[in-house]
């Protein structure tokens, strides 16, 4: 075995050496330091020489890592898309399933078509679309991405004229908030499926959200470990439910369904995410918080038609509609009075900005 | 919460648990006792549950969503006849392909079926059964009388099939074709025939444990919802020493672990949730160890047998 | 016995060529089936198959894309390759694939000064050793406690594929810690651009290395031969007396190893950071492309060529005919089958004439 590793160390030295004396190093930018060849004259918050465009004229498509049926992130990438295709007539383009290694071949493809838009969902894929942001200057690149209450998110992102981080923010807040006048047990609970930026943006405000609304309640907040075992996050959350916990919420595709199951089948409230989830398991969805990603994307949409595109980072707050709250179903009657009002209160509060720069 | 209740309680969710993992690894047992090795168990539960779905949803009874995994189920477990019985085909790489088959063909007919909607199409589901008295005994009443029909079914199936494999003439037929196949055919033991018969059969049993994911645990159809279960009904049939009962054991055995990942969760204390997600796989890896060296698996387990 | 074996040896190199060729056409019947489904679920068949075609071999890009895909293929067809010439099954692939991954990042990141010369070396076999010990764990387990490999590998790749995530949101994290992945590896552990232009990388060659070192290794080492004896009748290579257990040890190693490259050549050649997500089923591929290789170096080359064309042309044909990408995994299920079918038809139509010719014999004797 010794000798095994021996000859294979003295092959890779072999190929390692006539690797680096045989080519040009390779032409990848160094992703960890600032890129210095950038423009001068473009700063965040401009675009170089803005025409207008006509909308019915755009090309815009959504690149995702799911499949567009998964009740959550992928699905509500493509509910923007579609309405883009209804409102404006363009070609509600999208692809799915794409591989962090392939994200970079999809990018390039639209961008040599000139796409004016191209929206690269998720934060995993933030190395591509950075790389390839600047290498086709003439697209307008949407990464979605998820902002923490915190603002440590904005450390993290470059400054490339035509690359947009874009979100809502302070959902888990608005969650949170409800969440704390929801229960009589003074015990709340929110779970994630895994700790990824577009999941951790929301678990980093329920606790702050809570506080508004509720100053002793337990707030518990984890990770179920699963975006598809739905099974597993049912018997999760009735755990949770069994320990004394009153109101749930979960935030992890179609896993998440499994927590409102479990809600509806122990008698207690849940708050859908995502969609309006009340159909889902209606004696338990009180109500739901959705990211208001087909607004968000029409209006980044018209900013490009309209050439006032803005670079860097691009976030909806409350204020700025980037996170809806669905209609009551009925639940304003099956509530107790003071519960509708402190709710329908500190909605409106939270938007209109009464309790903080939400 | 009283503690005996706690642990009715937990008794209650590993039952429930266990009952997919159970009904895919009995339809394993019947494949292994007459010599096949099949890991595509994953492929056909996952296309079972979207079949139970649509059956459901069509014809608008959970029954019939169950016959329709069946159905798909017996296609399933036809081919992988034909590839390793007729043509004997290596059996893990048919297993292999069947999985990718299970997971991209339920994908796409999954979005033929019920296009794309943001809300989820809800079907008719197993309600529960209260068995009347029996499920008033404290602590195990709930979790042993107190479930949905498929849970009773598949419980039944483990004396059932323990009776059929080991004490009737078909039972020991199928059990020498899976240890020599070439005596069990100077016997005048239909050898093809039998292990057709149990591909069959054992795929359509896999298929209710996949039916009872989509159908009895929630009422929906998702991507990769079986989430690894027919492998772990895989470990469950070696653990379970190849016997009906054992492989009850190990269902449970697998699934309290997904119990304990809960309780540790909810007890708050601080293992990252990846090592929680970790936990039914290392245990049956132990298990594995433990008890494999006493497993004895049917002799000609895995090896394709040509006649004459 | 001996004699035996030798010939079983031999007629099964001879009929190599003859199955390849078999297995082409098979796929190409797949193939034909496929478009046929594509048909059926309402999109064009014949612009989904130029546009598959154009994606996998039509420009320097394409190519080059057909390149990238190939080079972990090529490394965890021959993990299964080796594995199934012991009389294993590796199902551990994708595992000991993001264990190698791992490994190879930490060594790109943590070790410093070291110029590329050594470095990149280092970080190989760094990689290299993270497959390793992962794939002997398993074998070990089967050594040890008589536990089926088929079942350990596959546990084995959730419990490693939870630890990356773990890793990659905990101790790894790149600072401050707000995306899940890595810092980038340092430019001296990178692979080198192949053709420019395009992201192929030099992991492509020593892919092909190692493949010549594969075909070293079985048919040209005494412990290559006696691993290939084993794997036709392992009783009868413990009565010939070769140590089985040592060459299971041996070969689970060298095989996790293998996968190990698969997943470090991707960091240090395309991700240049680890993230939790890194392969998209390379592991469960190598199954495929060990199968279409017939577990033959140049097999599994052709094999890796043909799965990293589908790949390439897949992204193509999703992006130009509007096909849903999980239709190319029902494509290369039916691929599968219809090689294996293949196979067997040949064996099955091989055995026909070889009675055809005793009864000739017979009769004129």
């Amino acid at each position: 075995m010794k000798k095994c590793l021996a000859i294979l160390m003295a092959v890779l030295m072999v190929f390692g050496a006539v690797a680096i004396a045989g080519c040009a190093p390779k032409d990848k930018p160094d992703v960890s330091q600032p890129d210095v060849s950038k423009p001068e004259d473009t700063k965040a918050g401009d675009v170089e020489g803005g025409d207008k465009k006509d909308p019915s004229k755009m090309k815009v498509v959504a690149l995702l890592s799911g499949v567009i049926t998964d009740n959550g992130w992928n699905q509500i990438c493509y509910e923007s898309v579609k309405n883009l295709s209804e409102k404006y007539g363009i070609e509600a383009e999208y692809n799915e399933n794409i591989a962090v290694s392939d994200m970079a071949e999809y990018i390039r493809t639209y961008a040599e078509e000139k796409y004016d838009m191209i929206i690269v969902h998720g934060s995993q894929f933030k190395a591509s679309a950075e790389e390839l942001a600047r290498e086709y200057p003439d697209s307008h690149f949407c990464l979605s991405y998820g902002f923490r209450v915190d603002e440590s998110t904005a450390d993290q992102v470059q400054d490339i004229p035509n690359l947009a981080y874009v979100g809502p923010v302070n959902m888990g807040v608005l969650i949170g908030a409800i969440m704390g006048i929801l229960t009589d047990n003074n015990k709340v609970v929110f779970l994630g499926g895994q700790d990824i930026p577009a999941i951790t943006d929301i678990v980093s405000g329920i606790e702050e959200g809570v506080r508004l609304t509720n100053k002793e309640a337990v707030v518990t907040t984890d990770y179920l470990g699963t975006l598809t075992d739905a099974d597993l996050a049912k018997e999760r959350a009735t755990a949770f439910i069994n320990d004394g916990y009153d109101v749930v919420s979960a935030s992890a595709n179609t896993a998440q369904l499994g927590c409102l199951y479990a809600a509806e089948e122990k008698g207690v409230y849940a708050l859908g995410f995502n969609g309006d989830q009340y159909g889902v398991a209606p004696d338990a969805v009180v109500l739901s918080v959705m990211r208001n990603y087909p607004a968000i994307y029409e209006d980044v949409f018209l900013s490009i038609a309209e050439s006032k595109w803005k670079s860097g980072m691009v976030v909806y707050t409350l204020k700025d509609n980037g996170t809806i709250v669905s209609d009551w179903h009925g639940w304003d009657e099956k509530l107790p009075k003071e519960k509708v009002d402190a709710i329908n209160d500190v909605i409106q509060k939270l938007y209109k900005g009464d309790l903080g720069d939400y | 919460m009283d503690l005996l209740q706690t642990i009715g309680g937990y008794l209650f969710t590993d039952i429930r648990m266990a009952a997919p993992v159970l009904l895919a690894g009995l339809g394993l047992l019947l494949m292994n006792w007459s010599g096949l090795l099949n890991i595509g168990a994953e492929g056909i539960m996952l296309i079972a549950a979207l079949a139970a779905v649509a059956g459901s949803h069509f014809f608008g009874s959970v029954w019939m969503g169950l016959l329709l995994a069946m159905l798909a189920g017996a296609v399933f477990g036809l081919l992988f006849a034909v590839l390793t019985v007729t043509l004997r085909a290596n059996q893990t790489v048919v297993g292999a392909a069947l999985n990718i088959l299970g997971l991209s063909l339920s994908t796409t007919l999954n979005r033929v079926f019920f296009g794309i909607e943001t809300t989820v199409t809800k079907v008719d589901a197993y309600k529960v059964l209260e068995i009347p008295l029996l499920s008033k005994i404290p602590v195990i009443g709930r979790a042993f009388f107190a479930q949905m029909p498929i849970v009773y079914i598949a419980f039944i199936l483990v004396p059932v099939i323990h009776y059929f494999l080991f004490k009737t003439k078909p039972g020991l037929n199928l059990r020498s074709v899976g240890e020599n196949p070439r005596v069990a055919d100077t016997l005048g033991i239909n050898v093809y025939r039998t292990q057709y018969l149990a591909t069959i059969v054992g795929s359509m049993i896999i298929a209710a444990g996949g039916a009872f994911l989509s159908t009895g645990l929630l009422n929906f159809f998702a991507e990769d919802m079986v989430a690894g279960r027919g492998y772990i009904a895989l470990a469950a049939v070696i653990f379970g020493k190849y016997r009906p009962t054992g492989i009850m054991v190990a269902a449970m055995i697998f699934m309290a672990g997904n119990v304990v990942s809960n309780v540790l969760q909810v007890a708050g204390v601080g293992i990252p949730y990846t090592f929680l997600t970790m936990i039914p796989y290392v245990l049956t890896i132990i298990a594995l160890t433990i008890f494999a060296s006493r497993a004895v698996a049917p002799a000609s387990l895995g090896k394709p047998y040509k006649r004459g | 016995m001996k004699a035996l074996i030798t010939t079983k040896m031999k007629t099964q190199g001879k009929a190599g060529a003859q199955q390849i060729l078999v297995s082409f056409s098979a796929t190409v019947f797949a193939l034909a089936l496929g478009m046929l489904l594509i048909y059926a679920i309402g999109f064009d068949p014949f612009s989904a198959s130029v546009a598959m075609v154009d994606g996998a071999f039509g420009s320097k890009n394409a190519f080059g894309e057909t390149l990238v895909k190939m080079t972990p293929l090529i490394f965890t067809g021959m993990s299964y390759a080796l594995a199934s010439r012991c009389g294993l099954t590796n199902l551990g692939m994708e595992g000991q694939l993001y264990m190698g991954a791992l490994t190879g990042t930490a060594t790109g990141i943590y070790v410093s000064g070291l110029p590329a010369v050594l470095h990149l070396p280092l970080t190989i076999l760094a990689g290299f050793l993270g497959g390793a010990l992962w794939g002997l764990i398993a074998g070990a387990l089967k050594v040890r406690f008589g536990a089926s490999e088929i079942i350990t590998t596959v546990m084995l790749n959730t419990i490693a594929i939870s630890f990356i995530d773990y890793m990659v949101n905990g101790p790894m994290i790149e600072p401050p810690g707000i995306n899940c992945q890595t810092q980038p590896v340092r430019s001296s552990a990178q692979l080198p651009n192949l053709l420019s232009g395009t992201r192929a990388h030099w992991g492509f060659v020593i892919a092909i290395a190692f493949v010549v070192l594969f075909w070293l290794f079985l048919w040209r080492s005494k412990r290559g031969y006696e691993v290939r004896v084993a794997g036709l009748n392992l009783s009868a290579a413990r009565y010939s007396g070769i140590h089985t257990d040592k060459n299971i040890l041996l070969v689970m190693f060298l095989a996790g190893g293998l996968a190990g490259l698969a997943g470090c050549n991707e960091i240090l050649g395309i991700q240049i950071r680890m993230i939790p997500e890194i392969s998209p089923g390379y592991g469960f591929d190598g199954i495929a492309v060990s199968l279409i290789g017939n577990n033959t170096p140049f097999g599994i080359v052709i094999g890796a060529l043909l799965f990293g064309a589908f790949r390439a042309g897949g992204n193509r044909m999703q992006i130009r005919a509007k096909v849903p990408n999980a239709i190319v995994s029902v494509v290369q299920a039916l691929v599968i089958f219809a090689v294996v079918a293949s196979q067997m038809l040949l064996d099955k139509w091989n055995e026909y004439q070889m009675k055809k010719i005793h009864r000739q014999e017979s009769e004129e004797a």
